[in-house]
């Protein structure tokens, strides 16, 4: 059935380093999309700035680079290749450095001005109906948030045990269970909106969990994979659908609570000498908050650093400033 | 017209060539059968009922699976020497195997300094059958076909403690230099903290005596199976590295011919057709592409994507006078393309990865297709159409897991145990199964 699909618009090198498939010019746009994004948070026109930025990373990741872009457990398997496989080592890293680098820069901006996926969830929110179900919903509406996130994960059951991905009750899959996982997570916030700090926590376990697990060699997959690695796993596949459909319900659940890479990237956020602060005396609704603030990092007085992720919309609102350190 | 004869004048060297290298045309003499990697046996069993002959179980240890851990060597060899037919095939306790081919009784046994991975290739050389096999300990070992005795050996590398373990890959017998030349690349590492290296070289041995006539270094990383065509009247070598690069090079200097770099790491070797119309190469990549390339320019004739990764190697076959081109992918399809096209014929779902090469061989006079899949199954499909005629549940996994295109898997190969034809599939659980058709029988 997926067999003819076929979505990436380049699938050689187009800067061929050392005459080997890795391609620089995914290194240079990659680099040149972070230094635009960075550019342009501290810009004034950085808000309107960022749906270019974002569709040209979301056009680039999906249909340019060619090959899988595979920032967290690419990193990991070529660190262990150090001696061994001197090109896997580069082609780790010649992603992750920057991404650290910029990082440390300018905070999360990679998930809030590059990540596709995050786009994708971003734009469900961006939906006027969407956005009204989410933020204030009627308690009818309440209760029907609920029976779609419960349908969302009867489908997913159901497609796994349809399709039975590789090794179905193994860990290699864990794409297909984050995915449930998010799922039932967004539920739980559909219920108790005051669980929404303690669920946020739960991704450093997760992450954690990951990390031991790629380091024991196995090749875990996640939602990323489904579309930029230009692979039709049915795990990643599955758990890309339900991440998807739970952020008509919750707002961007997978950057709220499972994404392993946004994970490891807000454990540097402390580091970041460009900051998003809220300003001195502001306080604003909670309702307000959560109109402005996509990933729901504003709070009423203050900002949680490690959700931020720098998009601005904040500052725009006049509830928060850029600080340099 | 002079370019038509010599091209025709080509496949005919081509041909014998082929002929000439191998000692008998129902043998499997290497990895995906001959120096085409066609994977294409004219082996006519009689009957579509297959059932099990024999298994040989060299040890009844199971072991603990490592990163890359792989079982037997990646296909076995099946060859007439001294009046017998010979199964040839490597164990990853650094034990390289002789087995009857008749009752899988075990013939002789060497002991290597590590692993043998990859398939070995059989020969007869001065009327003495031969076999050579590389080993992860960086040597490349020549032995008599029908003692075991160690004939020569060839260190590529002398040992130090900061060398990693050798990755070789299957070799081939070629003619050229008016000689039986032995190619077979190895990649070599240092992880000392000065002067380390990583190098995929290619080594071309006189296959009699062992001495070394020339090496080239393609790559930094491993180089998979080469295969040997003569195209235009050159006979050329052509095979691929794990860093996305295909390579032509001279068989008689190793000068490289031409080079195309491809889509991402490429772990199947390149299999060849011999046309007169121009000979093709097909070689497929982790990016799910079967490229079929031009094989006296590199240039690409025609690519086709499959839903996932593609490590299998291309065997090639030719059926009612059409030539076909038969993959596995890890979208657990097994294909079949127009080898001239690029037209998709069939695919076949299986329950899992089909990460090894497929073996064509005949049942009452049709082609089919012999493939397995990590759905623990080994499948016999109908060539032209693709529909199941027998399969084979081999048992899970004796693995907790395993990581995803690491580990080196068996391809099934098929040969004459005497005058019965064989199917042959080293398995996962330390066994080497053999099939052979029972009339009336059932699997």
């Amino acid at each position: 059935m997926f067999e003819s699909l076929k979505w990436k618009l380049v699938e050689r090198p187009i800067l061929p380093i050392g005459n080997t498939y890795l391609d620089a010019f995914v290194f240079l746009v990659f680099f040149a999309l972070l230094f635009c994004a960075g550019i342009a948070l501290k810009s004034k026109w950085g808000i309107r700035l960022r749906p270019f930025v974002q569709a040209a990373a979301f056009i680039f990741f999906i249909f340019i680079v060619h090959r899988c872009f595979c920032a967290l457990r690419g990193t990991i398997f070529s660190f262990q290749d150090i001696g061994k496989n001197d090109l896997n080592v580069f082609n780790g890293l010649f992603i992750f450095v920057p991404l650290i680098a910029f990082t440390l820069m300018f905070g999360r901006i990679f998930c809030g001005w590059l990540c596709p996926l995050g786009s994708m969830q971003e734009t469900f929110f961006r939906l006027p109906f969407i956005k009204k179900f989410m933020i204030e919903p009627a308690p009818g509406l309440k209760r029907l948030r609920l029976f779609l996130l419960i349908i969302i994960f009867s489908v997913a059951v159901f497609l796994l045990l349809k399709f039975k991905p590789k090794t179905f009750f193994f860990v290699q899959n864990i794409a297909a269970f984050w995915g449930l996982v998010t799922v039932i997570l967004a539920g739980g916030l559909v219920l108790n909106q005051e669980a929404d700090l303690k669920l946020k926590k739960l991704r450093y376990f997760l992450l954690f969990g990951w990390l031991v697990i790629i380091s024991l060699g196995i090749f875990v997959t996640d939602p990323w994979c489904a579309l930029f690695g230009n692979e039709i796993d049915y795990s990643s596949l599955i758990a890309f659908f339900a991440v998807l459909a739970s952020a008509v319900i919750v707002p961007m659940a997978w950057c709220r609570y499972l994404c392993p890479l946004g994970s490891s990237l807000s454990l540097l956020t402390k580091f970041s000498q460009v900051k998003v602060k809220r300003k001195k005396g502001s306080v604003i609704s909670k309702k307000e908050a959560k109109n402005i603030c996509y990933i729901q990092a504003l709070e009423e007085k203050g900002l949680d650093k490690s959700s931020c992720l720098t998009c601005k919309r904040c500052v725009d609102a006049g509830a928060s400033d850029i600080e340099e350190s | 017209m002079v370019s038509y004869a010599k091209k025709l004048v080509s496949v005919l060297i081509f041909c014998l060539v082929c002929l000439n290298s191998k000692a008998n045309c129902d043998d499997w003499t290497g990895f995906q059968r001959d120096s085409l990697h066609s994977g294409n046996s004219q082996v006519n069993f009689p009957d579509k009922n297959l059932s099990l002959l024999w298994f040989f179980s060299p040890t009844g240890r199971t072991w603990n699976y490592k990163s890359g851990s792989s079982v037997w060597s990646s296909s076995a060899c099946i060859a007439e020497a001294g009046g017998r037919s010979i199964i040839y095939a490597g164990f990853y306790n650094n034990n390289f195997y002789a087995v009857d081919a008749k009752d899988g009784s075990l013939i002789w046994r060497f002991i290597g300094g590590n692993r043998f991975n990859q398939s070995p290739v059989f020969a007869k050389i001065n009327n003495r059958p031969m076999v050579f096999v590389p080993c992860a300990d960086r040597t490349i070992y020549c032995l008599d076909g029908l003692s075991g005795e160690k004939i020569w050996s060839y260190e590529t590398l002398g040992w130090s403690y900061m060398l990693s373990e050798a990755i070789p890959s299957s070799p081939i017998i070629i003619p050229a230099r008016d000689l039986s030349l032995l190619v077979c690349p190895v990649w070599n590492s240092s992880h000392a903290p000065f002067n380390n290296f990583q190098k995929g070289e290619i080594y071309v041995l006189n296959a009699a005596t062992g001495e070394k006539l020339y090496s080239a270094v393609l790559s930094s990383t491993p180089l998979n199976s080469p295969c040997f065509g003569n195209v235009d009247g050159q006979p050329l070598i052509f095979i691929s590295s794990n860093d996305g690069n295909v390579f032509a090079l001279g068989a008689k200097d190793g000068k490289i011919i031409w080079q195309l770099t491809l889509d991402s790491g490429l772990f199947s070797s390149p299999s060849i057709l011999p046309d007169k119309e121009g000979s093709r190469i097909f070689i497929s990549s982790r990016f799910g592409n079967l490229y079929c390339l031009d094989a006296a320019t590199g240039k690409v004739i025609w690519t086709k994507k499959a839903g996932h990764a593609i490590d299998s190697t291309a065997a090639v076959g030719t059926i009612e006078g059409k030539s076909y081109v038969y993959v596995g992918s890890y979208d657990r399809n097994i294909y079949c393309f127009d080898a001239i096209t690029g037209e998709k014929i069939w695919n076949y779902r299986t329950g899992d990865y089909v990460v090894s090469s497929c073996a064509l061989a005949k049942i009452s006079g049709k082609t089919v297709v012999f493939a397995h899949s990590l759905d623990n199954k080994l499948y016999c499909l109908d060539g032209l159409t693709g529909s199941a005629i027998w399969s084979f549940d081999l048992g899970k996994l004796i693995w907790a897991y395993n990581t995803r295109g690491d580990t080196i898997w068996s391809s099934p190969a098929v040969g004459m145990a005497g005058d019965k034809p064989i199917l042959v599939f080293p398995c996962y659980d330390s066994k080497l199964y053999a099939f052979s058709a029972v009339k009336g029988g059932s699997n």
